[in-house]
């Protein structure tokens, strides 16, 4: 469940820029589970338009998607359908709540979205849940593998970062740290956790260092951060970008911005055993 | 259409039990609170505020 977007509304433009990335070191970690691939079963939670989900059922037939927007969840079934893959597997549920029998799973993947779990200031209580839930639901050695962004990355690993600096100081309210994330886990019951941070790998990679890709609202869309800017913010944000573009100094802006993201990486992978 | 095999990995996020399908009206029913979720598109809504309680055999909201 989104505390702050219209995921039914954003559906409609998030696959035109978003894929399924660090997919590859998703099957990596599943890979590790003992089990055929043919006899397990995964649950992606908060699926979203079913990226992730899509590649997994190309390998694994018994993958449940789950989430809390009937948008996403509806086209996240057609995609399913269109590719030849079984699309009657879908849950809308809100994934704070796990609505599954325990010891079911042998791996949940949670990408990007645990940061729409929670308001501001409310202690991650529904991160909480989740990994409470999480727990319940997974067999005994099963993986957790969550998809999410660091603090650091939030600031730098973007080239737009320093630009919309007050949804970024809003989105670290909403993204739980990396170290109170793997002490959540561990409070919880989890162990073996790892940290992966795939630093070459760009989320919007289509149209990324397109400084004219801002500008559109369907670019926007595959980013969270912009859904917190207040409409005066956005103004002063393209009126920044189309400055730089206007004076030629974008391609300056953006190559040493981008120094930041190769050092930082966009996203992190946090892994975690039951 | 619902996937019945579904049944045997959800629960009612409430009592956390088992669901029953009601294959009339296409929904399920957890027994424990006289409670529906709705089936839209295929997929179950198993939302706890989008829940229907039931009443008498009559669906109230």
């Amino acid at each position: 469940m989104s505390k702050y977007e219209s995921y039914d509304e954003i559906s409609k433009n998030y696959d035109k820029t978003r894929s399924a990335v660090g997919i590859e070191i998703v099957l990596g970690y599943i890979l590790t589970i003992p089990e055929k691939l043919q006899d397990i079963k995964v649950l992606d939670a908060g699926c979203g338009t079913g990226n992730y989900a899509l590649h997994l059922k190309e390998w694994i037939p018994d993958v449940i998607s789950a989430d809390f927007s009937q948008g996403m969840l509806n086209t996240a079934k057609e995609k399913y359908e269109l590719h030849n893959q079984k699309n009657d597997d879908l849950i809308r549920c809100d994934i704070s709540d796990l609505p599954f029998k325990d010891n079911c799973f042998d791996a949940i993947i949670c990408n990007q979205s645990l940061h729409h779990l929670d308001e501001e200031d409310t202690d991650f209580k529904n991160h909480q849940k989740f990994f409470a839930h999480a727990f319940k639901v997974l067999k005994t050695n099963g993986l957790l593998i969550i998809n999410t962004i660091t603090h650091e990355q939030l600031e730098d690993g973007v080239w737009w970062g320093k630009l919309i600096k007050p949804a970024v100081d809003r989105m670290k309210k909403r993204f739980i740290s990396d170290v109170c994330l793997i002490n959540l886990l561990n409070k919880f019951g989890f162990r073996s956790i790892d940290k992966v941070v795939p630093t070459s790998t760009i989320i919007q990679e289509k149209g990324y260092f397109d400084p004219n890709s801002l500008n559109k609202k369907e670019f926007r869309d595959g980013d969270s951060h912009f859904s917190l800017l207040t409409s005066d913010e956005l103004n002063n944000v393209l009126n920044q970008i189309n400055t730089l573009i206007s004076n030629g100094e974008i391609k300056e802006y953006i190559d040493s911005r981008d120094l930041l993201r190769q050092k930082v990486g966009q996203f992190c992978y946090i892994i975690a055993r039951k | 259409m619902f996937n019945k095999e579904l049944l045997n990995y959800i629960v009612c996020p409430i009592s956390r039990k088992p669901l029953t399908y009601d294959e009339i009206n296409d929904c399920l029913i957890s027994k424990e609170f006289n409670i529906v979720y709705p089936i839209i598109n295929g997929i179950p809504n198993l939302i706890i505020n989008e829940s229907i309680k039931i009443n008498n055999g009559e669906l109230i909201k």
